[in-house]
């Protein structure tokens, strides 16, 4: 789901470099607040948290497996703001040490990825919690959680060839489909691994 | 500010550069100098080789996707697929000339608390993504090749609530170790 | 040094320290023993001022230690300078950018002087000085335990807690720990399970059952003497012959 460099136009990642960096400083204020001196353990753990559970393939029925992203049981776990802050972090860490994703691309990634997938997980979990089963809640705000990414970053690409010319070359019509459809399965992925980690964290509170 | 920082200040402002530019002569030349650069004066063909191929699945069939729906429109793709391509080498080579030449802890590291988060987090990777490892070599060893799916789903439970326990686990750690030595003292 | 009163520590509601009291005078050279789960490192750090027992006092030099006790922040910073805790693992203890920011950051913290000199005596002393220069975290899992060793001992504690520190050591940096913890003057109180090397420097052993409670504390010879001994999978022969030779001569 990274885009990499060379494909968003700096009329758009300049801005959302500044949108970003400020909700980060606002997101990390916030968590401090809360649990103030385990602040940087908690981020520096969910950071590693987050970088394993995107290496984790989920098994989908079928026999196909996809990475996880780990977005929703974090956001849903630890709440959205440090689900934002870890995933962004790991953003970050990926595009500069390992050369994953990019630079210019960041923003972009940060914002969809960790903080709309966030903010979606953590309310559709909220909403539905009430309405259905715990488990079912569960998988839909995992799954919501990565459809909402994956469409933020379509529309970003999608946008490119009317802001300037020579970056991401194809239109709405064309990214919306082509990145939606896989993504469903991400998304079944997601929803899974959320359940998984969900039913541990329940079983181990009832055994302690 | 440290010789690293400047060097990412430096990676940002080529960044930005690079990405306004939409001159051909000026994106090649930038690309075959670093490709000298990493050829000749550092010898480091699979340095460069690797960061290429890093990028160039996606490349190519966004290339290709875009050259047959061209030609479906009559139109000419190549000036816009040879700056879409060059641009995305470039800005792809900066960044490995920067990994080649700074420390990206240190130069991240522009107050002391982003300095503990970058060391914190990275280490803490490290460590996962060997135990992560270790989890996959005793899949392998310990169960036979043709695994069932719940099996499958019943070991990745174990291995991502495994994670998430040590993660909270640490963090806890983390905090008290940090107390101990003195770390909340003066903030 | 340390005087423990009928000390409970719950983990949620489950109990992890049952009616612990115990002193440690200063200078005296204490192990800590136990079955896995039996409490030892909950012990350390509640010694260590990082957790607070449910019921029962501790006093550090005939001061009660409590949450509120180390709000004092003049009291805590002595407190912390005085008692060095090494955790069971040492990585998460380190969180500079290289070795020698590492080792000096307790120094540097505690306002000591002639820094340098101290990093560089406790890293000739664990033979780290050839990687006070690397990153922290592309260190192996030996030289992160020296390293987090080598940062509590440039602090000159009064008080000594590790939590097996031997667990990631090799046999040759084992015993320069066991001559130091023998040598020197500081209190140890040291959570291990090889008898066989706690027996080198350990004057006094202090067992801790599965149940969480204390069941023996005395010299090694007695202990070597009680059912215990055999109870906890120690070998008597094995004791004997390590007596007689081997790397931890006395």
């Amino acid at each position: 789901m990274h885009i990499p460099d060379g494909m968003i136009s700096p009329k758009m990642y300049i801005p959302l470099h500044v949108v970003n960096a400020g909700l980060l400083v606002y997101g990390f204020k916030r968590i401090k607040n809360k649990i103030d001196e385990k602040t940087l353990p908690y981020i520096a753990s969910c950071a590693a948290l987050s970088f394993v559970l995107m290496l984790l393939q989920v098994p989908l029925p079928g026999g196909t497996s996809v990475h996880g992203v780990g977005v929703a049981p974090i956001a849903i776990i630890f709440g959205p703001w440090m689900g934002f802050v870890a995933i962004s972090l790991v953003l970050l860490i990926q595009a500069i040490f390992l050369g994953v994703g990019g630079i210019t691309s960041f923003p972009v990634n940060a914002l969809c990825i960790g903080f709309l997938g966030s903010f979606t997980s953590y309310y559709i979990y909220l909403f539905l919690r009430n309405l259905l089963k715990d488990k079912v809640a569960m998988f839909l705000a995992g799954f919501f959680a990565i459809l909402v990414a994956a469409l933020f970053i379509a529309i970003s690409l999608g946008i490119q060839p009317m802001l300037s010319p020579y970056y991401f070359p194809f239109g709405l019509k064309t990214t919306i489909p082509v990145l939606l459809v896989p993504h469903i399965f991400v998304g079944i992925g997601e929803g899974i691994l959320t359940v998984l980690i969900y039913e541990f964290v329940k079983k181990g509170i009832k055994n302690e | 500010m440290n010789r690293d920082n400047l060097m990412l200040i430096l990676l940002f402002l080529c960044i930005i550069i690079l990405s306004f530019i939409n001159n051909i002569a000026f994106l090649f030349g930038y690309f075959l100098s670093i490709t000298v650069f990493f050829l000749i004066i550092r010898g480091r063909v699979g340095t460069l080789i690797s960061g290429i191929l890093r990028v160039l699945p996606f490349l190519v069939v966004l290339s290709f996707a875009f050259y047959i729906s061209s030609l479906l429109s009559k139109g000419h793709p190549y000036r816009y697929l040879v700056i879409l391509n060059l641009r995305v080498f470039d800005m792809v080579l900066s960044l490995m000339f920067f990994r080649e030449f700074a420390n990206p802890l240190r130069a991240l590291s522009f107050s002391s608390t982003l300095t503990y988060i970058f060391i914190l987090s990275y280490s803490q990777i490290k460590t996962f993504t060997e135990l992560y490892y270790d989890f996959s070599l005793v899949m392998r060893s310990r169960m036979v090749l043709d695994t069932s799916y719940k099996d499958r789903i019943l070991f990745l439970r174990k291995m991502a609530g495994y994670f998430f326990k040590k993660a909270i686990a640490r963090a806890e750690d983390t905090a008290m170790a940090m107390k101990a030595r003195g770390f909340f003292l003066y903030d | 040094m340390i005087e423990l009163s009928h000390i409970d520590f719950y983990f949620d509601k489950r109990p992890v320290l049952l009616d612990i009291s115990f002193n440690i005078e200063e200078g005296e050279k204490a192990v800590l023993l136990g079955p896995n789960g039996s409490g030892k490192s909950t012990l350390l750090k509640l010694i260590a001022g990082l957790l607070f027992p449910k019921r029962g006092k501790y006093l550090f030099n005939g001061k009660e230690i409590s949450k509120k006790r180390l709000k004092d922040k003049k009291f805590e910073r002595a407190f912390r300078k005085d008692v060095q805790l090494m955790f069971q693992e040492p990585d998460i203890m380190l969180f500079n950018p290289s070795v020698y920011e590492e080792i000096s950051y307790g120094p540097l913290r505690f306002g000591m002087d002639n820094i340098k000199e101290r990093v560089l005596k406790v890293a000739d002393f664990w033979g780290i000085n050839g990687l006070l220069k690397r990153p922290v975290y592309l260190l192996s899992g030996g030289e992160k335990a020296k390293v987090a060793l080598a940062s509590l001992l440039v602090m000159e504690p009064r008080l000594l807690l590790l939590d097996e520190p031997t667990a990631y050591l090799d046999m040759k940096s084992t015993k320069s720990l066991c001559k130091l913890l023998k040598k020197e003057r500081f209190t140890t109180l040291v959570a291990m399970h090889d008898v066989h090397i706690a027996r080198y420097f350990g004057e006094r052993f202090i067992v801790l059952s599965k149940e969480h409670r204390i069941v023996f504390d005395g010299p090694f010879d007695r202990f070597k003497e009680s059912s215990l001994f055999e109870e906890f999978g120690f070998f008597k022969e094995e004791s004997e012959a390590c007596l007689k030779g081997g790397p931890y001569e006395r």
